[in-house]
């Protein structure tokens, strides 16, 4: 899971079915330099199912690829992108 | 499985009930010169206890992270399996 | 999952046995401006998508990535790794609107 931080939310027109209802966020990965000085992400922009409520500037834990679809077994669900976490605090080792 | 530095340690109060419990550690690879990050940083499960500045070797092994949390639906993916001696 | 505009069909008469009957789509990624976050532009590449929901033209959807590609009924036995899973209406980024499906 890398870390990503939430900017905005997605609403869908038609969807497949198993996305009907969906809560889905835009979100950017940051690097550790971005972490460290809080400093405007560059990243690629992507799109996250969130189910745990993330509002815009939280920084939360990103599962990726085959892990992100796990959490909705054993439906299946084409999803890449999942938030696992919100984060609290993130304590850098100085 | 790559070999990575503990830069931070992670807390969550929100989070997929796999994780409760679970320490999180934020894990950087670096390239060979040993200081150029390679990729961004990755959140990893630690069941040693790795503290900061730690160098670790963390597996991105699915299995071994539903294994770790002891929950076939866990949405993690990277765990520490090993500690580097000093 | 990322944000991804339409920019036409691709049609294939020599294609594998599993993909036969299945419409594929050029689409071209889009991302956040990196200067200010107001506006969505191309990201610069192109890629083929499988869609089962009509999209047209012009159209942004929402595309998923991977081997999560085949986890749909439509897909699952597919050789793909990219597949249309909505057609986005809006997106708003820090409460303002920055793509419009009406506009």
């Amino acid at each position: 899971m890398r870390i990503a931080k939430i900017l905005g939310n997605v609403v869908l027109g038609r969807s497949l079915p198993s996305f009907e209802g969906a809560r889905l966020r835009l979100a950017v990965p940051l690097s550790l330099e971005e972490l460290q000085s809080e400093s405007e992400p560059t990243g690629e922009t992507l799109v996250l199912w969130d189910e745990l409520g993330a509002g815009d500037g939280s920084l939360i834990a990103l599962s990726e690829s085959g892990e992100a679809s796990q959490p909705f077994r054993p439906k299946i669900k084409p999803v890449d992108a999942y938030n696992a976490a919100i984060l609290d605090s993130l304590n850098f080792v100085s | 499985m790559l070999h990575a530095k503990v830069v931070a340690t992670a807390t969550a109060t929100l989070k997929h009930p796999s994780l409760d419990g679970q320490r999180m550690l934020l894990v950087q690879a670096y390239g060979p010169d040993g200081t150029t990050p390679d990729g961004d940083p990755v959140l990893a499960i630690d069941t040693f206890g790795a503290g900061a500045g730690t160098e670790v070797v963390i597996t991105s092994d699915g299995s071994a992270a539903r294994e770790a949390v002891d929950c076939d639906t866990t949405p993690v993916r990277w765990t520490v399996v090993g500690i580097r001696d000093v | 999952m990322f944000l991804a505009k339409v920019i036409g069909s691709l049609v294939s008469t020599q294609k594998v046995e599993a993909l036969r009957g299945h419409k594929l789509l050029l689409v071209e990624p889009y991302r956040l401006d990196t200067k200010n976050r107001q506006k969505l532009v191309s990201a610069g590449r192109t890629f083929v998508a499988v869609d089962s929901l009509g999209a047209g033209e012009g159209e942004m959807v929402l595309i998923t990535q991977g081997s999560s590609a085949r986890l749909t009924p439509e897909t699952k036995s597919l050789p793909i790794d990219t597949v249309v899973v909505g057609i986005v209406d809006r997106v708003d980024v820090e409460q303002t609107c920055v793509f419009d499906h009406q506009e």
